[in-house]
């Protein structure tokens, strides 16, 4: 066992290394550097920016060394702990990420919850009724959140909440709760801001789910196993969720890894339509700002996540089927 | 309107008139017969009870600048609330609030009034300036400012071989500033600068040429001995890496960490609360250096209150009444919508003109040489422009509500209005003649070829960042109409300008049409290569002229001109006979040459104002980052009741 980590952590640091060696490459090939992006956006409201100020800018930054030293610059610090300055914003990228990762985690805590209290028993209805008017339902309402893009969900879903319940767009709170102290009132305004990204987020992985455990709980209703069982005498509920639907969580529960690194990253493109205080937008535009400190902390992060994810997915596994053992 | 309106004199009233527009100084209001008892916000009771605020009497200067309200006299409260996309991107707007320089543009964005400067005096030959600056003006931390902090921006941050290796010139070559008494200071420079006070309220006002010593020298190498060691402490290599953390030239920058809390300043709000990514919160400013007529210290306003959101999501808090003034980022696409929210939303839409439509640069310096000759040929650019239907643009694009327009900076004060009309007219006829006696013969597909015969096409490769789709669509389909044929591709903004500097794209789009200050500040807009970031042709030629001969490449005799005129333009007086002389040969040599093509001018822009927010200048001439935004039109005092 002891042997079998250890591995898998030289492996984990070896990846993240490539990874963050590979970003950082890919985020340098585009053409422009943060300088020059800072500068166009200066021009796009109407700035004048001189070649010397840009030359300054960059100065500033280390952004006239060589790749291969701001990456090993960056990388020993890194190594000790310290992620750098986001450029945007002007500070610690830990405080940005700080700031930004408690309500990232509600965000997708409330959307794991959502997706799993969802699915599984519409799942498991599904699989036991099958061919029922239920089964059907939701099925179609499935598909339809499968097809349906995540972004355009989000602008329908915030139109309609902006037009017929008046609530404000954008954000987790309203204009007049995000400053306030933690209240009562203000718990309540953050939990309907919630609703519509926690569907949005949500709902292609429901679909996803429920597909997955009406397929599984139906692939067990029919073994030997189950008909032995049902001629002890198990009540069918008692029967149902003690043997088929446990092995049909199997799959699912493999897949906790990446879904969690998809819910934490928060699809970037809805958080960026919603203006979602999550890590997504964050991301997202420190690629396209070029802010290359901000972007390696996040890329690291998120891998580190995935890595955590598939961890604790394999120790779920373990717990739940017992005919799984550590080679 | 309150009770206070009786003693309040506005800028409608006869009697108080000074100097300058719509703004007194303390001996003009005594001798228009105001007498003014100060009074201030509520909301520093408080603060002035326990004895941690002096009284206003004593916050404000003995010279307090008075400004007549637009309205009426405000009562004070409340939070305005504004949106930027982020930090540092669509914030001038909200930071134009707040702003103050040395002097200010009066509305008529002709006039140059006092502002944190009493007065000014040039000397004859406008390489040095003198200004005033009030006695007893303070700090927001309460710290005496004065001739000191202009003397140290320029000496300790603009002149510091460790801060700016390369000393800007946007003040003046080799800026100086020296003191003359204890509210004189001079600033002079090697070569004369008629336009510095033209560039400092305008597009200069975003950064301001003073910075406050008491709070900065304790950081700074030449006045703490423990300068480095301090900065290492904090966690950076010398102290003018942590100097630089610090201070920003752009105000805007200061307030992005909670540095910004720490750092005074003269703005009429001060950053309150620690900045997030999301959101600023600023609080009136108790040391602010403006009353009204009636004596109360200005900002109205106790506090001001940033959210940043994508533009989408600014469109829809518009509607939902979340946003109580916005001018920066509004589009015009968007004015139905708005438009028909407006009742429900509790706002009114000005439309000041402010916006032009699309350029279009063929590049007369192309690497190719086959291109160039086309392109350098007047013929083919004249076609060009007679090929335009810019009605129809004008109706596709703005709801009819622009002008067709020849590309020229707006509202020049030595402009003729035939030079917007020239060589607009839309004549294909005309336009294919020109083509032909080019030489340009039209294949059996209808297209037109090289005068060799070999296939012509233009390739456009344009940027969404400065024309829709649309736009390059129609512009295809005229250019077609007259047997171009045209190849347009999508780029990004840096590869559009990479192209740019290299001359090898064929249509450069990138050149923010200058207004008059900006042209005061920055002749070099007018003339080739147009645009530092994306040069639109021409980049050989100003190598030649600077170069005297010995790089870059001959331009024609136009140019040389142009260039001559630049370089004395520099040195004359805005508003002075030759400058208006120099103006007018600039715009007849860029329209003869046709240099730029342009299509629509004078767009409305659409600017969001709450119904509950008052003092609101009305007749705004426009709204422009050149301008400072808001700043001509003094923010400070705007209310809300």
């Amino acid at each position: 066992m002891t042997r079998f980590l250890m591995r898998r952590l030289a492996y984990t640091l070896a990846t993240l290394l490539l990874v963050s060696l590979v970003s950082f490459i890919i985020i340098q090939a585009a053409p422009g550097d943060f300088a020059e992006i800072y500068a166009a956006k200066k021009a796009d409201a109407g700035a004048v920016i001189s070649a010397a100020q840009i030359a300054e800018v960059r100065r500033e930054l280390g952004l006239d060394q060589p790749w291969y030293v701001q990456y090993g610059t960056w990388l020993a610090n890194a190594a000790r702990g310290d992620f750098g300055q986001s450029w945007t914003w002007r500070r610690p990228v830990g405080a940005v990420i700080a700031e930004r990762l408690p309500l990232t985690l509600a965000i997708a805590f409330a959307t794991l919850v959502f997706m799993y209290v969802v699915s599984i028993p519409i799942g498991v209805y599904s699989a036991v009724r099958r061919y029922s008017f239920g089964d059907h339902a939701a099925s179609l309402i499935g598909y339809l959140g499968l097809a349906i893009p995540n972004f355009l969900l989000a602008l329908v879903l915030m139109y309609l909440s902006q037009r017929y319940f008046g609530q404000s767009v954008g954000g987790l709170f309203s204009p007049q709760y995000s400053l306030a102290p933690w209240s009562w009132e203000k718990l309540q305004d953050l939990l309907q801001h919630l609703i519509v990204p926690v569907i949005v987020l949500g709902t292609s992985g429901t679909a996803f789910l429920i597909r997955a455990m009406r397929a599984a709980v139906l692939d067990e209703l029919d073994r030997m196993y189950v008909l032995s069982a049902k001629a002890s005498g198990l009540s069918p509920m008692q029967l149902l969720l003690r043997y088929p639907v446990r092995i049909a969580l199997v799959p699912i529960a493999s897949t906790l890894g990446w879904r969690l690194t998809y819910v934490i990253s928060g699809a970037p493109i809805v958080g960026v339509v919603l203006s979602l205080p999550d890590m997504g937008p964050l991301f997202l535009n420190s690629l396209l700002n070029q802010d290359m400190q901000l972007a390696g902390a996040l890329i690291f992060l998120y891998c580190a996540l995935t890595i955590i994810g598939t961890f604790l997915s394999d120790v779920l596994l373990v717990a739940l089927d017992p005919r799984i053992r550590l080679e | 309107m309150p009770a206070l309106a009786a003693n309040c004199a506005t800028v409608a009233d006869t009697t108080a008139v000074g100097a300058f527009p719509q703004q007194l100084e303390i001996e003009e209001a005594a001798a228009a017969g105001l007498t003014l008892t100060y009074s201030d916000n509520p909301l520093f009771a408080d603060d002035v009870a326990s004895g941690k605020l002096p009284p206003v009497a004593e916050r404000l200067p003995e010279q307090p600048l008075i400004e007549l309200p637009y309205e009426s006299c405000g009562v004070y409260g409340g939070t305005i609330e504004g949106t930027s996309r982020s930090a540092e991107s669509g914030s001038a707007d909200i930071l134009s609030w707040r702003q103050v320089a040395l002097v200010q543009m009066a509305d008529d964005l002709v006039t140059i009034v006092p502002n944190v400067a009493r007065s000014w005096k040039w000397n004859d030959t406008f390489t040095a300036v003198t200004f005033e600056l009030r006695k007893g003006h303070k700090w927001s931390d309460g710290a005496p400012f004065g001739v000191d902090d202009v003397v140290f921006y320029f000496e300790d941050i603009v002149n510091n071989k460790d801060l700016s290796p390369e000393p800007t010139q946007e003040w003046g070559k080799n800026a100086h500033a020296k003191k003359i008494d204890d509210t004189h200071v001079e600033i002079s420079f090697d070569e004369p600068f008629p336009g510095l006070l033209t560039y400092m309220a305008t597009s200069g006002s975003y950064f301001t040429p003073f910075a406050p010593k008491h709070y900065f020298e304790k950081m700074h190498g030449a006045y703490s001995a423990t300068a480095d060691a301090d900065a290492k402490a904090a966690g950076y290599d010398t102290w003018a890496k942590r100097f630089d953390a610090v201070w920003d030239k752009w105000m805007d920058a200061q307030t992005l960490t909670a540095t910004g809390l720490e750092v005074p300043t003269l703005e009429s709000h001060v950053l309150e609360i620690e900045p997030t990514t999301e959101q600023r919160l600023f609080k009136a400013n108790p040391y602010y250096f403006k009353v009204d007529s009636a004596g109360q210290q200005l900002p109205y306003i106790d506090r001001v209150h940033e959210r940043f959101l994508n533009a989408d999501l600014q469109l829809l808090a518009i509607l939902n009444s979340e946003i109580d003034f916005k001018a920066q980022g509004t589009t015009l696409q968007n004015y139905p919508t708005m438009q028909e929210s407006s009742e429900k939303g509790g706002y009114e839409i000005l439309m000041p003109p402010g916006a032009s439509g699309p350029v279009l640069a063929f590049n007369i310096t192309h690497k190719d040489p086959k291109l160039r000759q086309i392109y350098s040929d007047l013929r083919f650019r004249t076609a060009i422009s007679h090929a335009i239907n810019r009605q129809e643009i004008d109706q596709v694009s703005y709801f009819d509500l622009g002008t067709p327009t020849q590309a020229l900076p707006p509202n020049l004060t030595f402009s003729k209005p035939e030079d917007s009309q020239y060589l607009i007219d839309f004549d294909l006829d005309k336009a294919n003649a020109l083509l032909d006696e080019m030489g340009m013969a039209k294949g059996s597909d209808g297209l037109r070829t090289y005068p060799d015969g070999s296939p012509f096409t233009i390739l456009w490769e344009y940027s969404s960042q400065f024309v829709t789709p649309e736009f390059v669509k129609l512009m295809s389909d005229y250019f077609k109409s007259v047997g171009l044929n045209v190849n347009a591709k999508e780029q990004t903004s840096e590869a559009t300008r990479e192209n740019a500097k290299a001359a090898t794209s064929d249509i450069n789009m990138e050149w923010d049409i200058p207004y008059e200050p900006t042209l005061i500040a920055d002749i070099s807009l007018y003339t080739p290569y147009y645009s530092e970031i994306s040069p639109l042709f021409g980049i050989g030629w100003k190598q030649w002229f600077n170069s005297d001969g010995a790089e870059g490449e001959e331009p024609p005799d136009w140019a040389k001109e142009m260039f001559e005129l630049a370089t004395e333009w520099k040195t004359v007086l805005p508003g002075s006979e030759r400058y208006m002389q120099i103006g007018r040969r600039l715009i007849d040599l860029n329209l003869e040459n046709l240099t730029i093509i342009g299509t629509v001018g004078s767009i409305p822009k659409p600017i969001i104002v709450k119904n509950n927010l008052h003092n609101v200048m009305r007749e705004m001439p426009t709204v422009h980052f050149n301008f400072g935004y808001i700043y001509p039109y003094r923010a400070e005092q705007w209310f809300l009741q």
